[in-house]
């Protein structure tokens, strides 16, 4: 079933539902490409920094644990701003 | 027999030479349960708490009491697993339906289970994480537990930490080997597609994320799809090749169920 907008959860709901460590979750989005320091994921899971395209890092690395628990992609996405 | 620190040095020997040989971190908490059990004098059963943040659970257990006795702990966030988590101690309590300590939780744990003693000691790892970490023995007599057991489950849990200390530090190894890996991947992937469609790095990573959700595929299959066909098919349009570069560009715009 589709999620929409509304079901969907933010980076910190997702971080805290996983119950995983933030060097987990540093470590996960940078092996999805993702160059963020500690310090920055800290930063986006707490809504202090908004980067459209770092965000959908982290999201995809929350993401990729729910579906290790059979969970469709819970965390929300952001739209690109136009280049 | 053998004088007491001999006996000791022994069984400080056997300890070292079994938890040398866990492959990984869940073999090693395993391995550490199963052996305690077997080696602390009074051990019926035997657990590891672990404590990330505010949760606790058990990460390794032999028998069924550690599974019923923890549950009670952690409702109540009381007793001797959740205090040898929680601080530089260890805990034995001979008596938990009359001991002073726990109450609430010497009453419901020796009312709902078989348990009588417990002997709980706080888990050291250099490679925390995060956590903190007790193991602990059960059983279902009274007076369960003695000094040797005290003495030598102190040892014990001096090795056992060690021994996990190895094993977090391999697995965190091992880990970046293969985050390192992916990250390699993915990003060769990116830049087959920023070439092919002529479309920026972030670009590439949303087209590749919205294939990941849209086919429940996890990014690093998507990169390797990328990788040996240079192509990419996204919901709602044809496989995207060079031609469609405008076309990868707008889908990477695209808001999706769940975006905002």
């Amino acid at each position: 079933m589709d999620r929409t907008n509304d079901d969907k959860i933010d980076l910190f709901e997702g971080f805290d539902r996983l119950g995983i460590s933030l060097e987990d979750l540093w470590l996960d989005a940078y092996a999805l490409g993702g160059d963020l320091s500690l310090l920055e994921t800290e930063a986006y899971v707490f809504g202090l920094l908004r980067d459209a395209h770092e965000h959908n890092v982290l999201a995809q690395a929350l993401n990729e644990r729910f579906m290790d628990q059979d969970l469709d992609h819970l965390v929300r996405y952001m739209t690109l701003a136009p280049s | 027999m053998l004088a007491p620190d001999l006996y000791v040095a022994q069984r400080f020997a056997e300890i070292t030479q079994v938890l040398a040989k866990y492959e990984n971190t869940q073999e090693t908490l395993q391995g550490i349960v199963d052996l305690g059990v077997s080696i602390i004098p009074g051990a019926e059963a035997g657990g590891i708490t672990d404590l990330r943040g505010d949760r606790f659970r058990s990460l390794a257990i032999v028998g069924e009491l550690p599974k019923l006795v923890d549950a009670i702990q952690y409702d109540l966030r009381s007793g001797p697993c959740v205090d040898a988590a929680l601080e530089d101690t260890h805990f034995m309590s001979n008596d938990l339906a009359h001991d002073e300590r726990w109450p609430r939780f010497g009453q419901r744990a020796t009312t709902e289970t078989a348990v009588r003693s417990m002997l709980s000691y706080r888990l050291y790892s250099e490679v925390a994480d995060e956590h903190s970490s007790a193991l602990n023995f059960y059983s279902t007599k009274l007076s369960a537990f003695d000094e040797e057991s005290r003495v030598l489950a102190l040892v014990f849990a001096t090795h056992a930490g060690l021994a996990l200390t190895a094993a977090r530090h391999k697995a965190k190894m091992l880990n970046l080997r293969q985050a390192l890996a992916s990250n390699r991947q993915i990003g060769a992937a990116i830049g087959v597609l920023m070439t092919r469609l002529l479309i920026t790095e972030q670009e590439a990573f949303d087209l590749m994320r919205i294939v990941s959700q849209d086919r429940n595929l996890k990014l690093t299959a998507v990169a390797e799809s990328v990788l040996q066909t240079g192509e990419i098919s996204i919901p709602g349009s044809s496989r995207l090749t060079e031609t469609s570069a405008s076309a990868a560009k707008s889908a990477a715009r695209r808001p999706l169920a769940g975006q905002h």
